[in-house]
C-alpha cells in the first residue's frame, strides 16, 4: 500500500510539474502554494533570519519554474524543489559579505516571566550561532544547518546539496569543529552548540 | 544544558506575514509574466516539449490585447472593449490596463477594474475564473441545470447559479458584494451564503454585512478596498490613530491579534497607515504591544521612513529582552551602516 501511495504521489507530482512547466497559471499557483512553506523553512534554516528571504524565495521559485521541464519525478517534487532552493541559498551566501556582529556583547536578560527569558535567551543563542555560521565555508554552513539545526538525515542533505554522503558528513564535522573554535570565548554559543553535538550523527 | 528540559532547542522559524507572502507571490508571477522563466521559447525547438501549449499563451495574449485595444475610452473609467472567449480558449489570462475592461466568457459578462488580472479556465464542465489581482464584476446568466460558475480568489471560492456580483482581491483579502441573486462563498472549508445587497469579506468570514441599496449599485471601482488605492491613504493617515478602527464596522470588537493581522495585511499597500496602526497597538496595554512596536520599526526601516531608528530604539528601551530585540539591534546596525 505504501508503494502505491508513493507512486500515486509521484505521478501527481509529475502531472503538476508538467502543467506548471507548460505555463498553466493555475498549476503554477498550486505548485507555489504547495511548496512555499518548505522552501521558506529551508532558506530560514540556512540563513537564520527573514532579512533577505523574500527575494530568495522569489529567486528560488523562478529557478524552480525555470527547471520544471527537466523534472523527471525521480524524487518527490518537494525534495527536488529543495535541491534548487539550496542552490539558490548557496549562491547567495557565497557572494555576500558577512555582517559585523560583536560576539562578546552579552545581552542583558531582564527579570520577568521564565518563558519570556528562555525565549529571549534562545533568540540570542540563535543569533550568535548564525553570526558564527556567517564566518564558515558556505558548503559547511549549509550541511550543518540542514543536518544539525533542521534535523534532516545526512542522506537527505546529500540529495539536497547534490553531494555524496561522505562529503556531507565531512562538512558537518568541519562546521562543528570550526564553530567550537569560534565559541571558545563565547559560553552562550558553546553551550548552545552542545545541543547540536548530540543526536546520533557519526562524524 | 544536560537535561532535555533545559535545552533551548533549534531556533524558531519566524513565519512570514500574509502580506509578505502576497508580495513574494506577486513578484514571482510578475517575473514570470516578464518572461524571466524559460518556458519553451519558440526559437529553441529542442526545448519545445509541448508545442500545443503555445496556443493558450497566444490566446491569452490575444485576449489581453483585444481587451486593451478594441475601443477607445470616453471617460477614465469607461469599459474599453468587449471580447468573447469561447470555451475552447482555455486557460486565458486577461490583464486590464489603466481603465476598466470588459470580457465575455461563454454567456457570462465580466468587467475588470483598472489593472485587474484574471485567468479564465474550466474546472471539468464548470467555467471558472481565478482572480490574480484587483476587482472584477460578474454577470452570470442563470445556469438552469448547468454546472455552477466558479470564481477563485486567494483561498476563497465563490459558486454562482446566476447573479451579478463583484469579487475584489487585495493581497490575501477578498471581498464579495452581491447585487442580484445568491452566491455561496467557500473559505477555509466554511461556506457562507451571500444574497442580494450583502457584502462578505475574508477579514470577517463568518459575517455578512448589508450594503446600502445605493452602494450596492455603485460602479466597481468604488467598492475596491481602501488598501487598493494609494490615493486613499492620505485622508486615512490624517485621521487620529485612535479613530482608525472605525474604518471597519466591527473593528471595535475585533481582537488585538486580528487587528495586528489586518495591519500586517496592509503593509504592502498602505505602509504608513500600517505603521500608525501598529503604534496605536504599541501604546496600548495589549500583549501585542511589543510585537506591534517592533513591527512598526521594522516596516519603517523597510520603507525608509524617518521614524525607523527612533521606533527601534523605543522598542529596545521598552522591551530590552523582547522576542525581537536581536532583530531590532540588527536593523539598527543596518540603518547605521547604510547612513
Amino acid at each position: 500500500m505504501e508503494v502505491d501511495a508513493a507512486s500515486l504521489a509521484r505521478e501527481s507530482d509529475r502531472e503538476l510539474a508538467r502543467r506548471a512547466a507548460t505555463g498553466d497559471r493555475r498549476a503554477q499557483h498550486e505548485l507555489f502554494a504547495q511548496q512555499k512553506t518548505s522552501v521558506h523553512r529551508a532558506l530560514f534554516r540556512i540563513l537564520g533570519n527573514n532579512r533577505d528571504i523574500e527575494d530568495l524565495v522569489q529567486d528560488s521559485f523562478i529557478a524552480i519554474f525555470r527547471a520544471l521541464p527537466s523534472y523527471r519525478a525521480e524524487s518527490a517534487l518537494t525534495r527536488w524543489c529543495l535541491t534548487i532552493t539550496t542552490r539558490v541559498a548557496f549562491a547567495y551566501i557565497s557572494r555576500r559579505k558577512p555582517a559585523s556582529v560583536d560576539l562578546a556583547l552579552v545581552e542583558e536578560i531582564v527579570p520577568g516571566d521564565v518563558d519570556v527569558q528562555r525565549h529571549a535567551l534562545a533568540r540570542e543563542a540563535a543569533r550568535r550561532l548564525y553570526a558564527a555560521l556567517d564566518r564558515i565555508e558556505p558548503k559547511h554552513r549549509i550541511a550543518f544547518a540542514l543536518a544539525k539545526i533542521d534535523g534532516r538525515s545526512l542522506e537527505e542533505v546529500a540529495e539536497m546539496t547534490e553531494s555524496s554522503l561522505f562529503a556531507v558528513k565531512t562538512r558537518v564535522w568541519r562546521a562543528r569543529k570550526t564553530l567550537y573554535a569560534k565559541a571558545k570565548k563565547d559560553p552562550v554559543l558553546a553551550e548552545y552548540l552542545d545541543e547540536f553535538a548530540e543526536g546520533g550523527e557519526h562524524e | 544544558m544536560s537535561n532535555d528540559k533545559d535545552k533551548l532547542g533549534p531556533p524558531a522559524i519566524d513565519p512570514l506575514s500574509n502580506a509578505a507572502w502576497s508580495r513574494i507571490e506577486r513578484g514571482v508571477f510578475d517575473r514570470i509574466d516578464a518572461g524571466e522563466t524559460v518556458n519553451a521559447p519558440p526559437s529553441a525547438p529542442s526545448r519545445l516539449k509541448w508545442p500545443w501549449l503555445v496556443v493558450p499563451l497566444v490566446v491569452a495574449a490575444a485576449a489581453a490585447a483585444a481587451v486593451l485595444l478594441v475601443r477607445t475610452p470616453t471617460t477614465p473609467h469607461d469599459v474599453v472593449g468587449t471580447r468573447v472567449v469561447q470555451p475552447t480558449d482555455e486557460p486565458s489570462r486577461v490583464v486590464a490596463g489603466d481603465t476598466s475592461s470588459s470580457v465575455s466568457f461563454g454567456d457570462a459578462h465580466l468587467t475588470l477594474a483598472p489593472r485587474a488580472a484574471i485567468v479564465m479556465d474550466h474546472e471539468g464542465d464548470a467555467p471558472s475564473v481565478m482572480i490574480d489581482r484587483g476587482s472584477t464584476t460578474f454577470e452570470v446568466a442563470p445556469r438552469n441545470g448547468r454546472p455552477a460558475f466558479i470564481v477563485r480568489a486567494a483561498d476563497v471560492v465563490v459558486r454562482v447559479v446566476g447573479t451579478r456580483f463583484t469579487v475584489a482581491r487585495s493581497d490575501e483579502r477578498v471581498d464579495v458584494s452581491v447585487d442580484h441573486g445568491i452566491v455561496d462563498v467557500q473559505y477555509k472549508a466554511q461556506v457562507t451564503r451571500v444574497t442580494k445587497g450583502q457584502h462578505w469579506s475574508s477579514d470577517e468570514p463568518t459575517k455578512t454585512a448589508i450594503v446600502a441599496p445605493s452602494e450596492a449599485t455603485l460602479p466597481v471601482e468604488t467598492k475596491t478596498p481602501v488598501e487598493d488605492t494609494p490615493a486613499d491613504e492620505t485622508p486615512v493617515e490624517k485621521t487620529p490613530p485612535s479613530e482608525k478602527p472605525s474604518a471597519k464596522p466591527s473593528a471595535s470588537t475585533i481582537t488585538d491579534r486580528e487587528r495586528f493581522d489586518q495591519l500586517s495585511a496592509m503593509e504592502a499597500t498602505s505602509p504608513k497607515v500600517a505603521i500608525d496602526g501598529y503604534l496605536v497597538l504599541a501604546n496600548s496595554r495589549s500583549t501585542w504591544a511589543p510585537v506591534a512596536l517592533y513591527a512598526a520599526g521594522r516596516l519603517a526601516t523597510d520603507k525608509n521612513d524617518s521614524r525607523a531608528k527612533s521606533l527601534l530604539e523605543q522598542y529596545l528601551k521598552r522591551f530590552p529582552g523582547g522576542a525581537n530585540a536581536a532583530d531590532a539591534r540588527d536593523l539598527l546596525d543596518h540603518l547605521g551602516a547604510s547612513r
